[in-house]
């Protein structure tokens, strides 16, 4: 039956397919984008719940929040629904049709990491669920409907990328431009922060309050006016480990293995610029490609006579990298981890392997804190079954400090947001991880841990109070030294 | 040449890092065991019905993790990745019947296995979800063997991911130049048209061809999902690399398919491990060589262009 042409054609087609492959893989996070329906849903969700978010298209969400739909929820708003936390009177709220707040999610609903943008949503939904929300459904993105601040009602768009920076500014810019969104709360990794910093700062009457996006750039250098981070950055996650693999575990030659972009970057030269300082030294810097699976031929070059090894990988990352690391060389030289490699959303998946592995971050399950037990329960309570990591944390305090700001100027975001903007760089207040205040650059000041893995669980060595963005350096010397690269620090 | 070239490079490598070359060698090797599984059942696809299977990377993941659900039941990894293998092994039939019914017109039939590679990859994030997942090794096949002169170990299971690629290449050379159905196949892939008229049914032929491909694609999921480990986005990873081997090779043979595996294998696990930076480029540059000699792979041969 095949005709007789297919012979000839047959080149032309394996060349077009190797050209079709390629721009899969390339881009593969692009074509799972396109299939947001699946990537959708929490983990745990049955598959017959696809149906219900199939459509959630933005196109589908941007009918929702318009001005009509205002008279019904300041309408709720006299029934005293209001937030727990009392707060500013209603003297807001006293023309007929307030025009609702929109508030903008961002996060990674697609890719490979999609799993932790459904811990980043449930963390945002906690935080309005706190100021008289109510669910719409389980699937990631439902939202919250009904919440209010100051008796101004407050809509929420959920919007997903796939952490690759032009698909995060294309769903930000679906959420300002077509949502109207007043308040962007995101996004999740460290490329997209600086993408989306460059696009916030064109939209001056927009604010973003970063999620999880560690790139220390994002406030460090050349701020923007808008951008707000009640977090860490990538070094400052990383903070105290150079010392105490120095001091404590008495290490003076370490490698280190972390994938080849810019948020391990910050995390190796944290590690580094400690370690060095005190007179430690690096034997080999290995990078990997973000993704990659074997790490068979890059445990080979790790050099077999240092002290430890320094890892920073994220989520697939780590798991692969523990897994064979341990493999083959039966952990032999010690590991020290990055804090997203062993955050509590992988340590599940990492198993025994990661017992006693030593990091410093955010997130500790021992701390103690009233907050943070209220918020562990909080979470399991509206999301069974969650438990606290980075990604649910930080996008709670990032929603919360952003109502608490509304809240305080009682909705009111005339003249470019410009009081809103102002109180939220004055908020101060106890989060589940501790305290938290702003510097001048908008960049949080607060508590990091330096924790070890301890019946899958992260216990606390010892916490490391107010870490700023420096990293306790001379400011000046520290912004002048240049982002963190490849070979930078240069550890000589 | 491209050979001597390279085996002046391996040599030039081995040199300077010493004791680690056979860890090199064997990862290569490893590597290359997988990427032959999955080629040998595209090339095979390819040489008999022409189609350039673009589902053959989503068998992958799904007989990876259908293996992984069966081996969280029973417990037993044969077990599941044997039913893993005939699940896929079902599915790749299915995929023949729908192909079959544009058989014959080249771009429509690449396009709807483009689709079918969509809603694979989809239906595997919707059932398993994103969080990646691995099989346990067999526990026989646990652990790891001490190579000498490092402190580094080797993980039984890659050995024997070599040890099973060699076992299939064996059975598929068997199959092909040993038995009836294999000069059938044979015979098809040459003239299926004068086949039928012998009173051969070849579509019988065709769709054991493709659940043959298919048992291929499922058994090296379970393989890379046991000593790698099953995420999304691994279709395209592995389809990639096995459309590399394939091309390498020669379209539609099986013994092109083993070399170029081995090739590639070894100059991946090189370049990583000497030039981390330029591995891609050297992986494919190895590729662009292996074409501008041999224009058709390395086994590859003209006869493809009778008509």
């Amino acid at each position: 039956m095949r005709n007789l042409g297919a012979g000839r054609s047959w080149r032309i087609l394996a060349a077009l397919a190797a050209v079709v492959v390629l721009a899969a893989s390339c881009g593969d996070d692009d074509s799972t984008a396109d299939t947001p329906s699946a990537g959708t849903e929490p983990v745990e969700a049955p598959a017959g719940a696809t149906d219900t978010d199939g459509g959630t298209d933005a196109d589908d969400s941007m009918e929702e929040p318009s001005a009509g739909d205002a008279e019904a929820s300041s309408d709720d708003s006299s029934d005293g629904s209001a937030s727990d936390e009392g707060g500013s009177s209603d003297d807001a709220g006293t023309a007929e049709a307030i025009e609702p707040i929109t508030i903008g999610a961002i996060s990674t609903l697609d890719g490979p990491f999609a799993a932790l943008g459904d811990f980043s949503m449930h963390g945002v939904k906690l935080a309005l669920l706190e100021y008289g929300g109510t669910l719409d459904g389980d699937a990631t993105r439902d939202t919250v409907t009904g919440a209010e601040v100051a008796g101004v009602p407050i809509e929420l768009v959920i919007e997903g990328s796939d952490a690759t920076p032009d698909v995060a500014v294309e769903a930000t810019r679906r959420m300002v431009e077509q949502d109207g969104a007043n308040i962007v709360i995101g996004p999740l990794s460290g490329d997209e922060g600086l993408a989306l910093k460059d696009y916030i700062r064109e939209h001056p009457d927009v604010t973003l309050v970063n999620g999880t996006s560690a790139s220390q750039d994002l406030t460090l250098r050349d701020p923007s006016p808008n951008v707000f981070r009640f977090g860490g950055d990538g070094a400052m996650w990383t903070f105290g480990v150079g010392t105490y693999a120095y001091e404590e575990l008495g290490h003076r030659r370490i490698a280190t293995v972390a994938e080849d972009y810019s948020y391990p970057y910050d995390q190796v030269g944290a590690v580094l610029t400690e370690f060095c300082a005190l007179g430690g030294t690096v034997a080999e810097r290995i990078w990997v490609p973000l993704g990659t699976q074997d790490y068979s031929s890059f445990v080979a070059q790790i050099p077999d006579d240092v002290d430890a090894v320094f890892f920073a990988m994220g989520g697939t990352d780590a798991i692969n990298f523990v897994k064979q690391y341990d493999e083959f060389t039966g952990q032999a030289i010690p590991l020290i981890a990055g804090p997203t490699a062993v955050d509590q959303s992988v340590l599940n998946e990492l198993g025994s392997r990661a017992e006693g592995l030593v990091s410093s971050g955010p997130v500790v399950d021992d701390s103690g804190l009233a907050e943070f037990d209220t918020f562990a329960e909080y979470l399991d309570d509206v999301f069974p079954g969650q438990t606290p990591n980075t990604f649910n944390v930080y996008y709670y305090v990032a929603t919360k400090s952003a109502l608490q700001a509304l809240e305080e100027v009682g909705g009111d975001l005339s003249d470019g947001s410009a009081a809103f903007q102002a109180a939220l760089a004055q908020q101060s207040w106890t989060t589940p991880i501790g305290p938290v205040v702003l510097d001048d650059n908008r960049q949080a000041v607060v508590d990091m841990y330096l924790r070890r893995v301890t019946d899958g669980a992260q216990a606390t060595i010892e916490t490391l109070p107010l870490v700023n963005a420096t990293l306790g350096f001379d400011r000046d010397a520290y912004i002048a030294q240049g982002s963190f690269s490849r070979d930078n620090p240069s550890c000589g | 040449m491209a050979g001597v070239a390279l085996g002046g490079y391996i040599v030039e490598r081995s040199l300077e890092i010493g004791d680690r070359s056979l860890l090199v060698l064997l990862n290569g090797l490893t590597a290359a065991g997988l990427y032959f599984l999955m080629a040998s059942g595209f090339t095979l696809v390819f040489g008999l019905v022409r189609v350039t299977n673009l589902a053959h990377g989503g068998l992958y993941l799904l007989g990876g993790y259908t293996a992984l659900s069966l081996q969280r039941m029973t417990g037993n990894w044969f077990i599941a990745a044997g039913l893993g293998a005939v699940a896929t092994a079902g599915l790749s039939t299915v995929l023949y019947l729908v192909l079959r019914r544009v058989h014959g017109d080249g771009l429509p039939e690449t396009m709807l296995t483009l689709g079918a590679a969509i809603v694979m990859a989809d239906q595997a994030l919707a059932n398993w979800g994103g969080v990646p997942s691995d099989l346990d090794p067999p526990a026989a096949l646990r652990g790891s063997i001490d190579l000498p002169g490092s402190i580094l170990l080797y993980p039984k299971f890659r050995l024997s991911v070599v040890a099973m690629a060699m076992l299939a290449g064996l059975c598929l050379w068997l199959l092909l130049y040993r038995t009836r159905l294999g000069s059938t196949i044979r015979a098809s892939a040459d003239d299926s048209d004068m086949v039928s008229i012998l009173g051969i049914r070849v579509e019988l032929v065709f769709c054991t061809v493709f659940a043959m491909a298919g048992a291929l694609a499922g058994l090296a999921g379970a393989a890379g999902g046991t000593y790698l480990s099953l995420a999304q986005g691994e279709d395209n990873r592995i389809l990639l690399a096995s459309l590399i081997v394939v091309i390498a090779g020669g379209l539609g043979s099986i013994g092109g398919a083993a070399v170029a595996a081995v090739v590639i294998g070894l100059v991946e696990a090189f370049a990583q491990t000497h030039h981390a930076i330029f591995s891609v480029l050297i992986t494919f540059g190895t590729l662009i060589a292996i074409l501008a000699l041999r224009p058709h792979g390395i086994f590859g041969s003209q006869q493809d262009d009778r008509a």
